[in-house]
């Protein structure tokens, strides 16, 4: 019996070519752009900690309880014991970790001696900076700080050069409060400019070696911060996992130190991520329920198209849940056919968006983003779990919505039926 | 005794407050490998008939029993089965699936009999389309047929699972007056070769003089029940 219940089905479906073209259309380009669009949101995620992670946070950073508390002041006071030692064994503790740099922040003042800006200082080893931050990839001019400078020099953001009105070669005046708290102030020239997709260093971010930060700020200058990279893993998920464990493994080693792995550092950025998946998962509740309601329409069609149909087989003994299925069946098969479409529409998009990608530095060049970072080639990420569940969705929202016709088959009248014109 | 009985066989619509009495009280005795047409103008009531035979609809009174058994208490799995098991239909209008080539459309009351294997099926069907004498369009579908080729296929369907009665409602309506004596021809031979029951809803003169018993209808009554020899 079930036999011939898919084949009539089967034949139906493919008998009213055009109708069930249209119908599956609308699942296939659902289902489609919702895999291709959630490929991409994961991409922006993506693209996104990675922009955190090469420019101003790195993968995990390490410091003191006490600065910890008091970060955003970026407090000189609270510097780590031994950040050598914690350096070499973190690549012990932490497996896979490719790199540690010491850096120490502090609040300063750069002016071209006419105007004055409130700008972030960092001090950084130019050399292993490079092996954990992506800085050096993007000096728009000039030269990266040179391990043994002749002369004290500084990098600064782009945008902060442009509205001091300095260039390469110029010289920038940086005052900031010492250790000793003395207020203390210093001519730098400018090596190179930054021009990174982070607002906060192109606009208000000047970077300077260990030994000319010493000399502004004092001998016993601190290190403050060690910034360590980790390896990208291929999903994100497991990236700050990793993240999570690699902190817990030197918080248990050094008690007296705390880290901020990405994983934390991004947890602003990751609760407006989850809430935008709970936006990407409305999206495909709309799509099912006006996928829904034209397999609805089309079985509907399908019953009345075949009324007579129905009385012959209930004529012939064929019981009202026989003919629920066979209706159900059509629903089903027009379901798949058009989740299956749209898995491969969605797959088609998702692989050109991982190998080809949007280039946002074309797209958007000359447009003002603010904080929005807009460098670099967007790229989706392949989500064997979204596209599972999208298919999945289709093709039992389209047989939920096939019982309602089919329901109305079933409950028809043999004689109505029979004499239906 | 016969195999079909009918006692006090009423039909009532009801249309809002108005009443229509379909049949008004039947009784009829239908004997084993009876060739009976039931004749009368339009409105008289036979197809409500023939349907009450089929259980297709259910009389509003009487009683009616099949080899003596009582049919009116039955439910619905009850009467689906009975049609399943002991009655077959030919319409008007052939109502054969249009997705399903001629042999599938006959293996259809088998399917759903679900007794058979797909073999035994497709070889019943296929030498059931031979004695109605198109096998050779058995893998043809339905549009490609003209209307007396659909309607020996919707007998074919008719007499595949070796019904007891079969139930025709104007089976020759739809066709010109060369194919509707070929047709009844067809039926009266199976009727005498295969020992089938056949009872057949008709108003044309021709066809009437085909059948062995003619019962008359009007409004909803027997009118006449005339026997002839063979």
């Amino acid at each position: 019996m079930t036999r011939v219940l898919i084949s009539i089905a089967f034949r139906n479906v493919l008998r009213h070519g055009k109708r069930t073209l249209i119908t599956s259309l609308v699942l296939t380009v659902g289902i489609g752009m919702f895999i291709f669009f959630d490929s991409i949101l994961a991409g922006m995620d993506r693209m996104t900690i990675d922009s955190m992670v090469d420019y101003t946070e790195s993968s995990m950073k390490v410091m003191t309880a006490e600065y910890m508390k008091d970060s955003r002041a970026f407090p000189l006071e609270y510097g780590l014991e031994s950040p050598e030692n914690i350096m070499e064994r973190i690549s012990g503790l932490v497996p896979g970790a490719i790199a540690s740099t010491p850096r120490t922040a502090f609040v300063a003042y750069a002016s071209n001696r006419i105007d004055s800006l409130p700008v972030i200082g960092t001090a950084i080893d130019p050399e292993r900076d490079t092996k954990v931050f992506k800085l050096a990839e993007h000096l728009g001019e000039g030269a990266w700080l040179a391990s043994e400078p002749t002369e004290n020099e500084v990098l600064i953001g782009g945008g902060l050069a442009r509205d001091l009105g300095l260039g390469v070669g110029d010289w920038l005046v940086l005052s900031a409060r010492a250790v000793d708290d003395a207020l203390n102030a210093d001519e730098f020239r400018i090596a190179g400019l930054l021009d990174v997709p982070a607002q906060e260093i192109t606009q208000s971010s000047v970077f300077i070696g260990w030994a000319a930060a010493r000399a502004l700020l004092g001998e016993d200058l601190p290190v403050t911060t060690i910034a360590v990279s980790l390896p990208k893993y291929g999903t994100l998920d497991l990236e700050l996992a990793n993240s999570m464990k690699a902190g817990a493994a030197v918080e248990a080693a050094f008690p007296r130190v705390k880290t901020i792995p990405i994983a934390d550092a991004a947890k602003d950025y990751m609760a407006m991520r989850n809430m935008k998946a709970k936006y990407s998962s409305l999206i495909i509740l709309v799509v099912l329920l006006i996928a829904g309601v034209g397999i609805v329409n089309t079985v509907l069609m399908s019953v009345y198209s075949r009324i007579r149909e129905i009385g012959v087989l209930r004529a012939y003994g064929m019981l009202p849940a026989q003919i629920r299925r066979l209706f159900s069946l059509e629903g089903l098969m027009i379901g798949t056919i058009g989740s299956a479409g749209g898995l491969l529409l969605g797959s088609i998009l998702v692989w050109w968006s991982v190998t080809w990608g949007f280039p946002l530095d074309k797209m958007f060049s000359g447009l003002d983003l603010g904080s929005i970072p807009m460098g670099g080639i967007l790229r989706g990420e392949w989500h064997p779990s979204t596209m599972a569940a999208g298919f999945l969705f289709g093709v039992i929202a389209s047989w939920i919505s096939s019982r309602i016709p089919a329901k109305k088959a079933g409950k028809l009248e043999v004689t109505d039926a029979l004499h239906f014109v | 005794m016969g195999i079909l009985s009918l006692s006090g066989i009423t039909k009532i619509y009801r249309k809002g407050e108005i009443e229509v009495t379909a049949l008004g009280g039947i009784d009829l005795e239908i004997d084993k490998e009876e060739f009976c047409a039931i004749v009368g103008p339009s409105g008289s009531g036979k197809t409500t008939l023939l349907n009450i035979i089929g259980c297709l609809d259910r009389p509003t009174s009487g009683i009616m029993k099949y080899r003596n058994q009582e049919l009116r208490m039955l439910g619905e799995k009850e009467l689906s089965a009975y049609r399943r098991e002991h009655v077959s239909f030919i319409f008007q209008s052939y109502n054969l699936i249009p997705v399903l080539t001629v042999v599938e459309n006959v293996e259809i009351p088998l399917s759903i009999a679900g007794k058979l294997q797909k073999a035994q099926m497709r070889r019943k069907a296929l030498e059931i389309l031979d004695a109605v004498g198109i096998a050779d369009k058995a893998d043809r579908f339905p549009r490609e047929l003209s209307g007396g080729q659909e309607q020996r296929v919707a007998i074919a369907r008719a007499l595949v699972k070796d019904p007891v009665v079969v139930l025709a409602d104007e089976p020759t309506a739809n066709l010109d007056s060369h194919t509707a004596e070929e047709i009844v021809r067809l039926m009266k031979s199976i009727n005498k070769s295969m020992h089938t029951t056949f009872i057949f809803s008709t108003h044309d003169r021709m066809i009437m003089d085909e059948a062995l018993r003619v019962v008359k209808l009007h409004d909803g009554l027997i009118s006449g029940d005339e026997r002839r020899a063979t």
